[in-house]
């Protein structure tokens, strides 16, 4: 389980994150929703310590993040960036199994079957292994990207708008993904979005961030019929923006 | 050695500066920072043996183009000058040992480093940061790679042994500069062009010069991958990066160079 609490964070002097509160529950999918340019991303990075926050504390399992066990924390966390940021120098193959060859040091047939393994797994092609990054198509990009994340078994996966960009079919595709490797490997799945439909179809629970606060959480259900303000805006602002 | 007023004057003209003379600072702290952090921590050298073949490709072979065009000229230019305007007054191999002390004292691994800082160290920056624009670093942070171990700690290797072995490479060619024009245009005895060679030679110098080779070496690559991690957001961002470790690498050279000729003049 991960803790937040009273997490705040400023950019040169402007407030984007205010005393946010919120839990990852063990095995759930928890959509985090709200507009562009909220910090929904900055909420992500804080968790693995990619940007350090001002105050407030951040328990994954029991372990408080900060820089002793930062390292620790993140090999249990699988974080898949909305631009995919495979390392273009290096094949497919070698970017899923880097953290095997270089933190785990693995020996090269080991890597090759759990590079295959995971390459199935989020149904890639195998002949997608040895092409580079720059080759691949932007759907091709995210389950290569996911296949990276998923490599370690961590016990938390991060999608970072993982359908963002994507043309519908392919996004619902990812969805489907999302969904069937958070039951297959049993892990917690954080998705931050702005698309709506998407956290409302897949996730257990969503969460609302505004104005740099949690001003909505719960069941998806709840979210659906809640009478809160922010929910309605977004909502509004959402489907306005659909019939467009 | 500086004085107390000088000092006064100094500080003054900086403090009208204040935030450019802060990040001055940082910039220091982090060069170094990228220098011993990368050095000084749990490696396996062994299962990076690949990654720093690499960029000895990268840093040394791909640079030889560029550091040999460098030389020979360095070594025409050199030659020519001092014999332009000396060749009447001294003796032939006295000329040619003028050439060579001042390409092994200086001329070679000066020439080779800014060679390299324009061919490699831009190299260096440039990739970095393009990884760190397009959040391909926070991704190997994120799977518990450490970036200063994975990218900057091979780079390191691989200027240790590539800028000493291109300076005497890039001695060699000075040399054989200064011979196609004093010999084969020039018309001197090619007997004593060698004589003049041969007596010039001095361990302590060449020594020097592979100091200078080694130091060079970490301070073009540790600023080259300093202002590549810090690179901001953005295509300009590379750029930025890129121009700005330029600058700092040649002036930083020039300032340890004076440095290591002072410490050498001790002995
Ligand atoms: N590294 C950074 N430096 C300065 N400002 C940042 C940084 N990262 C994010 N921000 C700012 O924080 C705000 C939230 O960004 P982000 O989390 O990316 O939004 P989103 O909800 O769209 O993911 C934005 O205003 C952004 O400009
Ligand atoms: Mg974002």
């Amino acid at each position: 389980m991960v803790i937040i609490k009273d997490i705040c964070k400023s950019f040169n002097g402007k407030r984007v994150l205010n005393s946010i509160n919120l839990d990852f529950r063990d095995g759930e999918i928890l959509t985090i929703v709200g507009k562009s340019g909220v910090g929904k991303s900055v909420l992500l990075k804080l968790v693995v310590g990619l940007i350090d926050s001002d105050s407030g504390s951040i328990n994954v399992d029991n372990i408080l993040l900060d820089k002793n066990t930062v390292y620790d924390i993140r090999k249990k966390i699988g974080f898949v960036f909305q631009s995919s940021a495979l390392v273009e120098s290096l094949p497919v193959e070698e970017n899923i199994g880097l953290a095997l060859r270089y933190i785990y040091n693995l020996d090269d047939d080991t890597i090759k079957r759990k590079v295959i393994e995971a390459i199935r797994m989020v149904k890639l092609d195998e002949k997608v292994a040895s092409m580079y990054p720059s080759n691949l198509s932007g759907g091709m990009l995210k389950r290569a990207a996911i296949a990276r994340a998923i490599i370690l078994r961590p016990k938390y996966i991060f999608y970072d708008e993982p359908t963002t960009g994507l043309d519908p079919i392919v996004a619902r595709a990812i969805e489907d993904l999302i969904l069937t490797l958070n039951n297959k490997l049993n892990t917690t799945s954080i998705i931050v979005t702005h698309d709506i439909n998407s956290a409302v179809g897949i996730s257990d629970r969503i969460a609302m961030l505004s104005k740099g606060e949690i001003t909505f959480s719960g069941m998806v259900d709840d979210f659906n019929k809640t009478e809160n303000q922010y929910v309605k805006e977004f909502k509004d602002a959402y489907f306005l923006k659909q019939e467009k | 050695m500086v004085n107390a007023l000088d000092l006064e004057i100094i500080l003054m003209i900086l403090s009208l500066f204040p935030n450019k003379f802060l990040y001055f600072v940082n910039n220091i702290g982090g060069i170094f920072y990228t220098l011993f952090h990368s050095m000084f921590k749990k490696h396996g050298i062994f299962k990076k043996t690949n990654l720093i073949i690499n960029e000895v490709i990268e840093i040394g072979i791909g640079s030889i183009g560029v550091v040999s065009i460098a030389s020979i000229l360095g070594g025409l230019i050199a030659v020519f000058l001092i014999q332009d305007r000396l060749g009447s007054y001294i003796p032939e191999y006295f000329i040619v040992e003028a050439v060579a002390k001042s390409v092994v004292i200086e001329l070679g691994a000066l020439g080779a480093s800014i060679a390299l800082v324009g061919r490699a160290g831009t190299r260096i920056t440039a990739e970095i940061s393009t990884m760190k624009v397009s959040e391909e670093i926070d991704a190997l942070k994120t799977m518990a790679i450490d970036p200063y171990d994975y990218i900057v700690f091979p780079k390191m290797i691989a200027s240790f042994i590539s800028y000493p072995i291109l300076i005497v490479y890039s001695q060699f060619l000075f040399i054989f500069g200064a011979m196609i024009y004093i010999v084969f245009i020039h018309g001197f005895g090619l007997q004593s062009f060698l004589f003049g060679i041969r007596e010039s030679f001095n361990m302590i110098e060449f020594a020097q010069s592979m100091v200078k080779g080694i130091v060079f070496g970490a301070i073009s690559t540790s600023i080259s991958c300093y202002f590549g991690l810090s690179a901001s957001k953005g295509a300009k961002g590379v750029g930025e990066a890129t121009t700005t470790a330029v600058v700092y690498s040649v002036i930083s050279i020039f300032l340890a160079d004076f440095m290591i000729i002072k410490i050498f003049s001790i002995w």
